[in-house]
């Protein structure tokens, strides 16, 4: 194998530092003598930056926001002896999570909205509601939903099922 | 503890309900948070959802961080957590959309552009890609160590493995990595003499 091949494989798991050429290792005492070889190490270092770069990207973060949803917004202090005017931490003061409310409520338009008669070929034992012939419901989701359509064992019954 | 590590006083503050230290505690722990949820889940939209997710829950549970522990070590499970609970919400979605009985589906908005998440067709999306395509742990050991530069031992701790196993995980990582990068140059690979 000749040298190059053998650095080639070494760089697969060399340190970055090594394959910048600093230290005294094979790989960068190679690397700082062979122009291709260098020249593949320094395309492994910018890939390896670049992908840094895209996980290192965030945008602004409005902390404000975030606590105020965590914990609800500041409240004015009162004078009395309440918890907050005795030095009581505002963190102890729980609030109730807002998601299990809403992913109740969720849960409750689903079950209202969830089994819908789309197709009447037989009568029903309260009232016939008179459905369309043909291809399933096209449904549309509002935006920031998904919606799946089901289709179910009887023909007369289809279930759409919204989630965020 | 490390240069960006948050420091034990700013959430000692934080906890004893101090509403600027809590901001200041969202600002450090915003950007790593959002760092680990894009290494877990490779889409910006998906990884923005799951760190909101896990700011909300850092910031009703910090009454839980005893201290005995680094703080990051402590976010990092919450992130983690957060991150399985919506593994499995997204199993259960999928489960139901593979049905043979879903007839259609509608989902708009639901795919990022292209380009946008780690799978980007672009070149500088192509090492995304590949990272991508590695084993989670991989994933979380190559940031941690190669990328954000902790020692094999302090990644160790944050993933509650042993630092032998995180060495053993970089290797692979780095080799997966640079193997498909050096595939993507053979006009660099052939000019060797």
């Amino acid at each position: 194998m000749s040298d190059c091949a053998n650095v080639r494989d070494l760089m697969l798991e060399a340190e970055p530092a090594s394959l910048a050429g600093h230290g005294d290792d094979p790989v960068a005492t190679h690397l700082r003598t062979c122009a291709s070889c260098a020249a593949l190490a320094r395309t492994v270092l910018a890939e390896t930056a670049s992908l840094d770069r895209f996980l290192s990207a965030t945008g602004q973060v409005d902390a404000t926001a975030l606590v105020e949803a965590a914990l609800g917004p500041v409240e004015p202090r009162s004078t009395g002896s309440s918890p907050e005017s005795a030095g009581e931490p505002v963190l102890r003061r729980r609030i109730a999570p807002a998601f299990p409310r809403r992913w109740a409520a969720l849960a409750a338009a689903a079950a209202v909205a969830g089994l819908l008669f789309v197709r009447g070929d037989r009568p029903l034992p309260v009232k016939p509601i008179p459905g369309p012939q043909g291809p399933p419901p096209l449904v549309e989701a509002a935006p920031g939903q998904n919606v799946a359509v089901l289709a179910t064992g009887n023909p007369d019954i289809t279930v759409l099922w919204f989630y965020p | 503890m490390t240069a960006t590590e948050i420091h034990p006083e700013l959430v000692r503050r934080a906890q004893q309900g101090d509403r600027e230290s809590l901001r200041a505690l969202v600002e450090a722990a915003y950007p790593k948070v959002r760092r680990w949820a894009l290494v877990r889940t490779g889409d910006p939209t998906e990884a923005d959802d799951l760190t909101q997710d896990v700011m909300i829950q850092m910031i009703r549970r910090l009454d839980g961080f005893q201290g005995s522990a680094r703080f990051d070590t402590w976010l990092y499970s919450v992130t983690r957590n957060a991150a399985t609970d919506r593994g499995r919400a997204d199993t259960r979605r999928a489960r139901i959309l593979q049905d043979p009985r879903t007839v259609e589906t509608l989902t708009p908005d639901a795919s990022p552009p292209p380009d946008e998440g780690l799978g980007g067709h672009d070149v500088a999306g192509r090492v995304r890609t590949l990272f991508r395509e590695l084993p989670l742990r991989q994933r979380e050991v190559f940031d941690l160590v190669e990328l954000q530069g902790l020692t094999s031992l302090e990644a160790a701790e944050r993933l509650g493995i042993e630092a032998v196993s995180v060495r053993a995980h970089l290797f692979r990582a780095r080799r997966a990595l640079r193997a498909r990068i050096l595939e993507a140059q053979p006009h660099l690979v052939e000019e060797a003499p």
